[in-house]
């Protein structure tokens, strides 16, 4: 090693005087002063020596366990502890730090088939799975399974399809034999009936034949279906009918006449099909 | 009065239409009424309804002779139905018997 006898050769006679001064440089060698207690030096290209001190927010905050969260009060750095598990950070003002840990959907719904609702303001609360057949229902406001009371569907399906062919000379309705089907008996249910029916007659008028849908007896109330059937060359005209009714026992059946000449229906023509859904 | 009667007979659906002109037509020259109202029959006496079921080989026949002028009748679950009708005026012809009916099936 060998010396050369300038000591200024590099810091070009800078002096470090006071206690806590750092040497840096400008656009020469500087001496930058110490900063304030605590404060930190941060770099900062709009100063001078490109350097700053500036105060250290974290100053003081040691996170001292797993999960801790870096936050702050009003006035100071906190460490909010991680909740328990499975509850979710929520923003509350009323809080410290505006946060804190609380219940979550996931953490209340425990088992298979739970439902989520809530059993007050901002309240969430679990509804177990209730038993097989058991409805949705609100006992004293809040959900809740119970038997069904009524209003279960049970549905059957009927039809009449006749294989049979019916003609009548009949001026007033008669019932078209085989053209019926029984609609069960059941308490507060109901049917519908949709399809289409065809019918012709002998005569060329242009209303000479009719049919009606029958539930019962009409005096019971039951709209009746009564289309007029022009003939066309003998050809079955064939026209939808619906039919709505409670299902009390009686037969839902077609009735035929003719005002003039003879009304025909070929069963097995496939033109007089009616389906009937019953729901009891 | 209700004549009622079956008949062991295949008529295949198609044939129907014609079938049937045949039953009424021989039926009608039988009581010697028309049973079908028309423009110049507008009064009846009687009313055939006929069933034709061709899987069975067979023909039911329910044959209404008119007992009273103005009533209607049918018959729907063993019962017979009278109904006010204009067109019906009593049947004052011979009766004739289930078995000619039946013959003209």
């Amino acid at each position: 090693m060998s010396f050369n006898g300038d000591l200024n050769a590099t810091d070009d006679g800078l002096e470090l005087e006071t206690k806590g001064q750092i040497h840096t440089y400008s656009t020469e060698n500087t001496a930058l002063n110490v900063g304030t207690d605590s404060y930190i030096l941060s770099a900062a290209s709009g100063e001078t020596t490109g350097l700053e001190w500036v105060a250290n927010t974290d100053a003081g905050l040691t996170l001292g366990a797993k999960g801790d969260i870096h936050t702050r009060s009003a006035s100071d750095q906190a460490a909010l502890a991680v909740g328990t598990n499975l509850k979710s950070l929520y923003a509350n003002s009323a809080e410290t730090t505006g946060l804190e840990w609380n219940t979550n959907a996931r953490e209340t719904l425990t088992a298979a088939g739970d439902i989520l609702y809530a059993s007050g303001a901002n309240t969430l609360a679990r509804l177990a799975k209730g038993s097989d057949t058991e409805v949705l229902t609100l006992a004293s406001g809040v959900p809740s399974w119970a038997a069904a009371a009524g209003g279960g569907a049970t549905v059957t399906t009927n039809e009449i399809h006749p294989t049979a062919d019916f003609s009548t000379s009949s001026t007033s309705f008669v019932d078209a034999t085989n053209y019926d089907t029984t609609i069960a008996n059941e308490t507060g249910g109901g049917f519908i009936a949709s399809g289409i029916v065809g019918w012709y007659n002998t005569n060329n008028g242009s209303d000479n034949s009719s049919y009606k849908l029958v539930h019962g007896t009409t005096s019971q109330g039951i709209t009746n279906v009564n289309n007029n059937f022009p003939k066309q060359g003998g050809t079955p005209i064939s026209l939808p009918i619906e039919f709505m009714g409670s299902t009390d026992g009686n037969d839902l059946k077609i009735q035929a006449m003719v005002s003039m000449g003879t009304s025909t229906a070929r069963g097995s023509g496939d033109f007089v099909h009616v389906s009937i859904l019953e729901v009891a | 009065m209700l004549i009622y009667c079956e008949k062991n007979k295949t008529v295949l659906s198609e044939n129907w239409e014609e079938h049937i002109k045949k039953i009424i037509t021989d039926i009608e020259n039988l009581l010697g009424v028309k049973m079908e109202r028309t423009e110049t029959n507008l009064l009846v006496k009687a009313h055939i309804s006929l069933t034709n079921i061709p899987d069975q080989n067979l023909i039911k026949c329910w044959l209404f002779l008119y007992d009273n002028t103005g009533i209607h009748e049918s018959y729907s679950k063993g019962e017979i139905i009278t109904q006010n009708n204009q067109f019906v005026i009593k049947y004052d012809k011979e009766i004739p018997s289930t078995d000619q009916i039946k013959e003209l099936l």
